[in-house]
């Protein structure tokens, strides 16, 4: 039996990392006394490494034990740090040990992880690696760190680029650029609009070399092309979250991310749809205004129909959370909203649940809602609403009519008419009458619930 | 009047913090639920719109189980040591800490803004020397561990320093980076520098001269998967191998753990497998090649086909293999050193996946194939990996793709043994058809044939 697997090389010749606490005497390696740690970092008067090629902690004064034997001028990997941070977590100012017994106890294990899929071999082969030895020597609990884990999708930049002619500083519009030999520059997304025009002063205080720069223009302007990659202060493709916050609020910039598809898929940033979400955030307060902007609820009891709308979301929700599919629970709160606007319903009874519901995804609303309702902060202390499945319940089933197969018109009827009223039902509508040909029919085929197929 | 966001934001995000609302105690009257991001290193540049996207994810999921009922853990920290801290400190003069607490600053402004519901009392910062207390801490446990096979787990070190006193080597199973052989009672009159020695060949956290990844520009070693195409992925250095002392952690040890570990959680498959293949187990069998006119040395090679050794028409090691230096003979002497040079400044994985450029050199000596009796020549090229496996394999031209493209470069010689393919064109790699120019196999299935080679080679040994 062979593996590929090395064993994993745990020294760096750098400085901004952790001490070894090991000594060398004769040559040999020795650890530190466990009473002597944290083995601090020591200060360096420079972060190069020696002349003689030694790393930067040979630099430090004094870098012996109290014996005055040499101690470790290596420091450990990245990799070292992030690989038990997990486990602290659950106990983390504890000074006597890693973690008590008690917390690891409790909290046993990570249910869910969420990260980047760049440490599927790296990070996530040490961490497990760390946790079974920790597993072996009795302290941890679970054999395996991470129950669940998901990779959320990258966000890709949308790159402007501009087009140089080749040995001049003259750049030429997208539309044109095949006319001319040019090399792509990307520029500064915020020097275009959000039609993909330049802003042809701001390119030419952008950088110094730009200073004297011309345009060969397409009706009047310059237009740059687009490209959709990595997000990355090198492309200048850099959107901040920052602007947006202070433009649309966090509420809106959380349900907005979470919209832009599903969270394990890489997808480019589309600044578009942000006022759609942003309409949403509004239209969902109003409903618990009135005209004049009074926070105003009724006491009265909903109706079945507002019912159903409520309970239809709180299943929704509840299931969309769990598979994590939440671009789906946005689409969710939309249709709601919109429901409950058309019904004109601002019943306590249900906007009391629906607070509870949007808490996780606009958490800043939601709690102040919650406080004008008259609830004690904070909504994160209420519980879920119970789903109700008698709400959701249809009462009337919609037949799809058929004349001999074709479907020619649609047919509300409650759910437990018996056979006989849906033939008689259906063949006294207008709309029958119109398919039926003076002969009558041959035969009417009715599955419940289903279809109604007429023969004639 | 429209909602003011700005107010309304405000106001909770200082009601939460005053009112410690996503504080986290154990409680055990309620069931647990652990929802954790992976903890960003905080660079200069702040966070972009798309690193919120897991902890906005992370965080709608953990405030929904709370209000679903369970006490939720859902903390964040920083991974705050790291390489571009301290290249703008070389640049800049600027100490590392410095930037550090600057950038961690802006980063829990952002995130606070983003309104997640951390408990920032748990917060931890890889650098903070409360918290790497407990890395160096779990480093000297590693330190002090061995990995028993026998138990299948780690043990302390004491319990195998009474094991040498009592035993010396005998009946030991234990990962290692060498086997080692000594006689009950040999342990004792050791010097105190050849036990450390010893114990450092099965300690978990050891030292050792080992070939690794240097970026000179850097000026440091990098990992694995630090290096991509030969250099390095942050900032795109070259990266060369080099010889050097360093430590390591006896990862390997767990290969057979970190395997099964992965059917027990609900991870995606295309992850599983991408661990897998990162562990990469194989069955097969050691053989050992003698070398022609030096007796004194084998070449051992590890197959998982042992049923095609009639078709081993020539040997491959690595550039790095301790034995080569005996194997060149004198003429080759100046090709081969070149060739051994060249081979350094490529990285591992790279090796491993450029299946095009074909490469090698011929040492100028002969093994014996032990099955077929056969001379055949013994080869140097960087496809071959010295960590992998022995160092050395057999190479079966007809029925491995990269023996094929190996043996038409160089014009050696291609002899099928397995029936089933066209050798003319492509090798022909599947394990199954019947053996064919292979003496007391021929007729044989692959599995018969792999079955009957390897009871060949144990009642001949």
């Amino acid at each position: 039996m062979n593996f590929r697997l090395r064993d994993a090389i745990f020294s760096r010749q750098r400085y901004w990392g952790e001490p070894f606490p090991v000594y060398y005497r004769e040559g040999m390696p020795y650890p530190i006394d466990e009473e002597k740690l944290p083995l601090q970092l020591p200060e360096v008067d420079s972060y190069l490494p020696t002349k003689n090629g030694e790393p930067p902690l040979a630099r430090a004064k004094n870098w012996v034990t109290e014996d005055g034997y040499p101690l470790e001028t290596n420091t450990m990997p990245g990799f070292a740090g992030s690989s038990g941070y997990y486990l602290r977590y659950m106990d983390p100012r504890n000074d006597k040990e890693y973690f008590s017994k008690d917390a690891v106890g409790y909290w046993q294990d990570v249910d869910l992880y969420i990260g980047g899929a760049e440490h599927a071999t790296g990070h996530l082969i040490y961490a497990r690696f760390w946790n079974k030895f920790l597993f072996d020597k009795g302290l941890v609990i679970k054999q395996e760190p991470f129950k669940k884990l998901v990779n959320q999708g990258m966000i890709q930049g949308r790159s402007s680029l501009v087009y140089r002619i080749k040995g001049k500083n003259e750049f030429v519009s997208y539309g044109i650029k095949d006319q001319y030999d040019t090399t792509p520059l990307n520029v500064d997304i915020n020097l275009v609009n959000a039609n993909d025009q330049l802003d042809m002063e701001g390119f030419r205080h952008w950088r110094a070399e730009f200073e004297n720069a011309s345009f060969i223009l397409e009706d009047g302007v310059y237009l740059c092309g687009n490209e959709v990659e990595k997000m990355s202060k090198s492309l200048h493709n850099v959107v901040n979250p920052d602007e947006l916050i202070e433009k649309y609020g966090a509420d809106t910039f959380r349900l907005y991310e979470m919209f832009l598809g599903p969270l394990e898929q890489s997808k480019p940033w589309d600044i578009h749809g942000i006022e759609g979400v942003f309409r949403f955030i509004r239209k969902c307060w109003k409903l618990f205004h009135n005209q004049e902007n009074e926070f105003c609820l009724s006491d009265e009891q909903p109706t079945t129909e507002e019912l159903k709308v409520l309970h239809r979301t709180i299943r929704k929700v509840e299931e969309d959370i769990e598979r994590l599919s939440f671009n789906t629970v946005v689409s969710t709160f939309m249709i709601c909203v919109n429901d409950l606007t058309d019904l004109k319903c601002n019943k306590r009874a249900v906007l009391k649940d629906l607070v509870i519901l949007l808490s996780p995804f606009a958490p800043y609303m939601a709690e102040e809602l919650w406080e004008l309702a008259g609830y004690p902060p904070s909504v994160a202390n209420a519980a879920y609403p119970v789903f109700i499945p008698a709400y959701v319940e249809e009462s009337f089933f919609t037949y799809p009519v058929s004349f001999n197969g074709k479907t020619r018109f649609k047919l509300e009827l409650p759910l437990n008419t018996s056979m006989e009223d849906i033939e008689k039902q259906v063949l006294a509508t207008p709309e029958a009458q119109k398919w039926i040909p003076p002969q009558g029919i041959r035969k009417i085929i009715i599955v419940p619930n289903k279809i109604i197929n007429i023969v004639v | 009047m429209d909602y003011n966001f700005t107010e309304v934001e405000k106001k909770w995000r200082k009601f939460w913090t005053e009112n410690a609302t996503y504080k986290v105690t154990t409680d055990t009257t309620k069931p647990k639920f652990y929802v954790l991001d992976m903890f960003p290193y905080p660079s200069g540049a702040g966070l972009h719109v798309g690193h919120p996207l897991g902890y906005i994810g992370s965080d709608i999921y953990a405030r929904f189980k709370r209000l679903k009922g369970f006490n939720v853990l859902h903390p964040m920290g920083f991974d705050a040591y790291g390489l571009p801290a301290e290249q703008y400190a070389i640049q800049t003069g600027q100490h590392p800490a410095v930037t550090t607490e600057v950038n961690i600053k802006r980063y829990r402004e952002q995130l606070d803004l983003m309104g997640f519901c951390y408990d920032w009392d748990r917060v931890v910062r890889t650098c903070d020397p409360t918290y790497y207390k407990w890395t160096q801490w779990t480093f000297i446990q590693l330190f002090n561990s061995w990995y028993d096979r026998k138990t299948d787990k780690a043990e302390p070190v004491s319990a195998l320093i009474s094991y040498f006193e009592k035993n010396g080597t005998l009946g030991l199973e234990a990962a290692c980076s060498e086997p080692l052989f000594f006689i009950p009672g040999e342990w004792n009159d050791f010097s105190e520098t050849r036990k450390q020695e010893i114990l450092l060949n099965y300690r978990l956290a050891y030292l050792s001269e080992t070939m690794v990844n240097w970026c000179p520009y850097l000026g440091t070693v990098l990992a694995n998967d630090e290096v991509k195409e030969g250099l390095s992925v942050r900032g795109g250095h070259l990266v060369e191998r080099k010889l050097m002392k360093q430590w390591l952690l006896r990862i390997t040890a767990y290969s057979q753990r970190l395997l099964d570990g992965l059917d027990q959680v609900d991870w995606s498959e295309s992850l599983k497998e991408m661990q897998r293949n990162w562990i990469g187990r194989s069955e097969g069998a050691s053989v050992n090649f003698p070398v022609k006119g030096l007796p004194e040395i084998s070449l051992e090679i590890f197959t998982t086909r042992p049923d095609t050794i009639f078709g081993a028409t020539f040997m491959v090691l690595a550039p790095e293999h301790e034995l080569l230096p005996q194997l060149i003979t004198e003429e080759r002497l100046k090709a081969v050193n070149e060739y051994i040079h060249q081979a350094k400044n490529r990285s591992e994985r790279e090796r491993m996946a450029e299946v095009k450029k074909v490469t090698g050199v011929f040492t100028g000596s002969y093994a014996v194939n032990p099955i077929s009796k056969q001379d055949i020549p013994i080869w140097v090229a960087d496809y071959v990996l010295a960590g992998y496996g022995t160092g050395a394999i057999m190479a079966v031209p007809a029925h491995d793709s990269r023996d094929y493209a190996f043996a038409k470069t160089f014009s050696l010689p291609i002899l099928e043994v397995v029936s089933g393919g066209d050798i003319s064109e492509n090798s022909y790699d599947a394990k199954e058809g019947k053996l064919i120019n292979s003496g007391f196999i021929n007729g044989m299935e692959v599995k018969e044939a792999i079955r009957a080679v390897i009871t060949r080679l144990v009642t001949e040994k």
